[in-house]
């Protein structure tokens, strides 16, 4: 079984001090054992100013197995894959150690993206681009982060303009949109019915 | 080594491509000297051993003296039995094809032994000086009688091969009271059967061997196979020769030295609870640090192995 105790610590923990490391975990459903962490790409990387969302699962062997991650944001990074998002770390893997924590492993993801080791790659086309063309992968990692790990914001800010020119007060569409996950239609309609 | 093949210049094979006859009979020279060269002995030993006619003496386990010498002692005994008990059983009145096929074995027999002393006179006799494949190739016509008997020997294989089968047919099927028409032939052909049965199915039981002894003797030598894959946890004796105690709130020094609780489940140490501590000095909870160490024998907070 999962040690659930240990896992509401961890998420109190971790929601604590969340304005100081940027690094959230939050429930995906109503289960503990699904969870979605969300670091800041690190400042000074391509990955800067994006927000990227983790998917991670709880396998019964927590805290003495490690947890599943995946990037649930696209990523373009050598160690990550493009296509499924997985993560080649090794703590997440043979090295995994039961003193670390959700937040330690996030750390450790975020760091990793400040520091790609194409070396030892998850995603080969990547991991070549980083060698050979530097430039190019520079330049496709800041658009991949800009595409897919800023959507959610700068979209958000869009659909809540957008609503609130329609002539509804901001607050109520922005607690409707949310409500209705960032649907604009539902959530156009559920404004208009109330 | 390949230096022969450095040697000539590529000059050279480009002047006697002009002419067709002298430049392949360059590459057969070349060939030779590229097969003879040392890097290429382990090769042209698979090759030999493939085409066992033209191997070299010793080259092929099959055609040592004491493999033939073997051979040989078998096929004898075999004929000396089969010609007794014929000779023996002339009253005996068995279903009619059992003595055929004891006669015909006993040919078989025979055959292949006149086929063995050919091969061996092939093998060691005729070819004395068999060292320089230049000469070999000059002298094809010595070859020939070889490999005229290897057909020989794979026709007489075949041949033993299907009679195995139809005695085995006739024995095991005639057995309405052939047994009591005739007992020693019978006896003969189940042990000539049964012979031949192991013969057929030796690498077989070769192949069972080795899988029984290979685990038998890495035990017996103490060879763990599976070390590092799987066995990274510690046993119980390990574990239990850990120091532990039960937690006290206050006068504990461990307490100062390190934090007050523990890494694995993220909970306060409390009154009588059990402590292990770890050689590296860190502590856990005693049921926390077993369970992880049993998967993998290190400290969780420095990674330091548990001594073996």
């Amino acid at each position: 079984m999962v040690d659930l105790a240990r896992v509401q610590k961890e998420l109190h923990e971790c929601n604590r001090d969340v304005q100081v490391s940027g690094i959230n975990v939050t429930l995906k459903g109503d289960s503990l054992t699904h969870l979605i962490g969300t670091i800041p790409g690190p400042v000074g990387t391509p990955y800067e100013g994006g927000t990227f969302k983790i998917d991670i699962t709880l396998t019964d062997g927590y805290p003495f197995e490690p947890p599943k991650m995946k990037f649930a944001t696209k990523v373009w990074h050598p160690n990550i894959s493009s296509q499924s998002g997985a993560i080649c770390l090794d703590i997440l893997k043979d090295q995994w150690s039961p003193a670390l924590t959700l937040k330690t492993a996030l750390l450790s993801i975020q760091a990793l993206l400040s520091a790609p080791e194409p070396d030892d790659p998850q995603d080969a086309v990547v991991a070549q681009q980083y060698l050979r063309d530097h430039q190019t992968f520079v330049g496709t990692a800041r658009y991949w982060t800009e595409t897919f790990a800023k959507t959610s914001t700068l979209a958000a800010d869009e659909k809540i303009q957008k609503l609130v020119e329609m002539g509804f007060p901001e607050a109520q569409v922005r607690s409707t949109l949310e409500a209705n996950g960032w649907d604009e239609n539902m959530a156009l309609e559920k404004l208009l019915s109330s | 080594m390949d230096l022969d093949v450095r040697r000539t210049p590529p000059s050279s094979s480009s002047s006697s491509s002009s002419s067709s006859s002298s430049s392949t009979s360059f590459l057969i020279r070349m060939a030779i000297r590229i097969s003879r060269s040392r890097c290429f002995s382990f090769l042209r030993r698979v090759f030999h051993y493939q085409n066992g006619s033209r191997s070299e003496l010793g080259s092929n386990p099959f055609n040592s003296v004491t493999w033939m010498i073997m051979e040989c002692i078998a096929l004898s005994v075999q004929i000396i039995v089969t010609t007794y008990t014929l000779v023996v059983t002339k009253e005996e009145r068995p279903v009619w094809p059992m003595r055929i096929w004891v006669f015909g074995y006993g040919f078989g027999c025979v055959i292949s032994l006149i086929l063995l002393y050919l091969r061996y006179w092939a093998l060691y006799v005729s070819q004395t000086d068999d060292s320089d494949l230049e000469q070999q190739i000059s002298h094809d016509e010595s070859r020939a009688l070889p490999s005229r008997m290897e057909r020989c020997r794979t026709w007489i294989e075949f041949f033993f091969a299907i009679w195995f089968v139809m005695g085995n047919v006739w024995v095991f099927d005639s057995r309405f009271g052939s047994f009591h028409n005739a007992p020693k032939l019978h006896v003969l052909c189940i042990s000539l059967l049964a012979w031949n049965a192991v013969t057929y199915s030796f690498p077989f039981i070769l192949f069972v061997l080795l899988c029984c002894c290979v685990p038998i003797l890495s035990n017996f030598l103490g060879y763990n196979m599976n070390m590092g894959s799987v066995d990274r946890g510690a046993s119980d004796e390990q574990l239990s020769n850990l120091p532990s105690w039960k937690y006290k709130e206050i006068g504990n020094k461990e307490e100062i030295t390190s934090c007050d609780e523990c890494c694995i489940c993220l909970a306060k140490y409390k009154e009588k609870e059990e402590i292990r501590q770890l050689p590296c000095s860190h502590i856990f909870h005693l049921n926390c640090v077993d369970q992880w160490l049993k998967i993998i024998s290190c400290c969780p907070l420095c990674k330091q192995e548990l001594e073996r």
